[in-house]
């Protein structure tokens, strides 16, 4: 891995703004949750907790995901790239080093993201699901970043990376809804095309992650989360993480410039 | 040609539609949004997949929503015009997302509870009923409220035993006696003084030990002022120096 390298892509967000656009998002989103929170005539915190955590949590991550997806296609248009491993650097110390430096901005604002939570968590005194919530945004993140980077570097346009990563996110959020779908026993009254349709939905589920049971709302205010639900959010972190950065490398390893 | 004279028709073609454009607001300045009623509730599944899946998020948005109907536009709507069969969906539907929270519940009791039309409190007391007999703390507050709804404003007594019966069967330590004492205050109250007696008399005995001391004054004053005329009230042992 080059150091260097994750110092290259790091400079490139400060150049880019994109932190600053992160916090100035949170900014906006604080400000509307509480603006919108006050509108409930009890459990006001409660609302202000999950529209923060809801809202917020999609806002930072549609940032990370377009800027990861922006950098990478200007990387190429601007034969970035292809000067890069003309370098003593290898394909796969390319693909961990842009991994490791777009986790890092993925950490950064997962952390960001918790500490404004966690000030509006611990002053309402909601604090058991608080660390397995932050945890759980902040390997979401890093997937994203990371699927991101796939999708960049394997479809030419950015529009069609940005949307294929939305994409991925919305499906991987959704996978517990259509999965439950998909086994209920009404589908089979459903017709060939519903049963067809449920089949395709459980494949393609093994390779989406459950990003529907990574950080969970209702964990900020209800908790009730348990050690399997720490372990999961871990493990699922760890195998999709080896599977969509291994994919990136196999991908520019077999690519002709 | 000069410039000026080049830039005429597009100056031409600015002002026409600008003026199309005011013709356009004068018209649709005029049109409101109107309250079509309670509008039939999504499935749980659809209004979660609304919000990607996150269930509290979409519960707390509905909860928001049901707070709103009939009061975002230019009128406020009276209670009593609302669709309750459509309500009492929307309020099943928020519990199936969320049955934690207080903020449904809540809304059912105090806010379509005050219904102009008793007949309509129905959907609201079943829906009160059944988040009452939940097992998370203070839950039997809301089935408290359903009796309070059926005995006071729909003024049906045997339901209010009935769902009294059920509050009594929520009874644990720390709680306070009045959900105890309901039943036997909705028999005295239907004129069964007989049996009013009796489940007060059977309070004090099963719990004498473990009621603070007021409330055993209150049973004891109703038992003796309330449930029992004069004369039993001077032969019964349990009102003596009353």
């Amino acid at each position: 891995m080059s150091l260097q390298l994750v110092r290259y892509v790091l400079m490139a967000a400060m150049r880019d703004r994109m932190v600053w656009g992160i916090v100035a998002i949170s900014v906006l989103g604080v400000c509307l949750s509480v603006f919108s929170g006050s509108a409930a005539v009890i459990e006001q915190d409660q609302f202000v907790i999950t529209y923060l955590a809801g809202g917020l949590r999609l806002l930072s991550l549609i940032g990370l995901a377009l800027f990861v997806v922006f950098y990478v296609r200007r990387s190429y248009d601007a034969r970035d790239i292809e000067f890069l491993l003309t370098r003593p650097v290898s394909r796969g110390q390319f693909v961990t080093a842009h991994g490791v430096a777009f986790s890092l901005l993925a950490i950064f604002t997962g952390v960001f993201l918790a500490l404004i939570l966690a000030g509006f968590s611990f002053q309402f005194g909601y604090k058991d699901g608080f660390p397995l919530w932050a945890l759980g945004v902040t390997f979401e993140y890093i997937l994203v970043v990371n699927v991101a980077f796939f999708f960049a570097m394997v479809l030419s346009s950015p529009v069609t990376a940005g949307l294929a990563t939305l994409g991925f996110y919305v499906l991987s959020r959704m996978t517990g809804e259509l999965l439950s779908i998909a086994q209920s026993p009404q589908i089979e009254g459903g017709g060939q095309a519903f049963l067809a349709l449920s089949v395709v939905m459980k494949v393609v589920s093994v390779i989406i992650p459950r990003f529907d049971l990574m950080a969970e709302t209702s964990w900020l205010i209800y908790g009730g989360v348990d050690f399997h639900n720490w372990i999961f959010v871990i493990v699922q972190a760890v195998v999709f993480l080896a599977l969509v950065l291994s994919a990136t490398a196999i991908d520019l390893k077999r690519r002709q410039f | 040609m000069s410039k000026k004279f080049q830039d005429f028709p597009l100056t031409v073609f600015f002002t026409l539609a600008l003026a199309a454009n005011v013709l356009l607001w004068n018209s649709s300045s005029k049109m409101q949004p109107r309250w079509a009623n309670v509008p039939p509730p999504p499935t749980a599944a659809g209004l979660s997949a609304s919000f990607l899946g996150d269930r509290e998020m979409a519960y707390r948005t509905s909860a928001v929503a049901l707070q709103s109907f009939g009061n975002g536009m230019t009128e406020v709507q009276a209670l009593k015009d609302y669709n309750y069969d459509y309500l009492r969906k929307w309020f099943f539907l928020a519990d199936k997302l969320n049955h934690k929270s207080d903020y449904v519940p809540f809304l059912a009791a105090y806010y379509f509870g005050a219904t102009q039309n008793p007949q309509q409190l129905y959907p609201v007391i079943d829906y009160l009923r059944t988040v009452g007999k939940y097992p998370e703390k203070n839950k039997w507050w809301w089935l408290g409220q359903a009796v309070y709804l059926a005995r006071h404003k729909l003024n049906d007594q045997k339901f209010a035993l009935q769902l009294a019966e059920e509050l009594a069967g929520t009874y644990h330590l720390g709680m306070p006696a009045w959900p105890l004492q309901m039943k036997a205050i909705i028999a005295s109250d239907i004129g069964d003084k007989e049996l009013a007696y009796g489940m007060m008399v059977e309070m004090l005995k099963s719990g004498a030990d473990t009621m603070p001391p007021q409330e055993i004054n209150f049973m004891l004053d109703y038992i003796c002022n309330h449930i029992l005329t004069p004369v039993q009230k001077g032969k019964d042992a349990l009102c003596q120096g009353r």
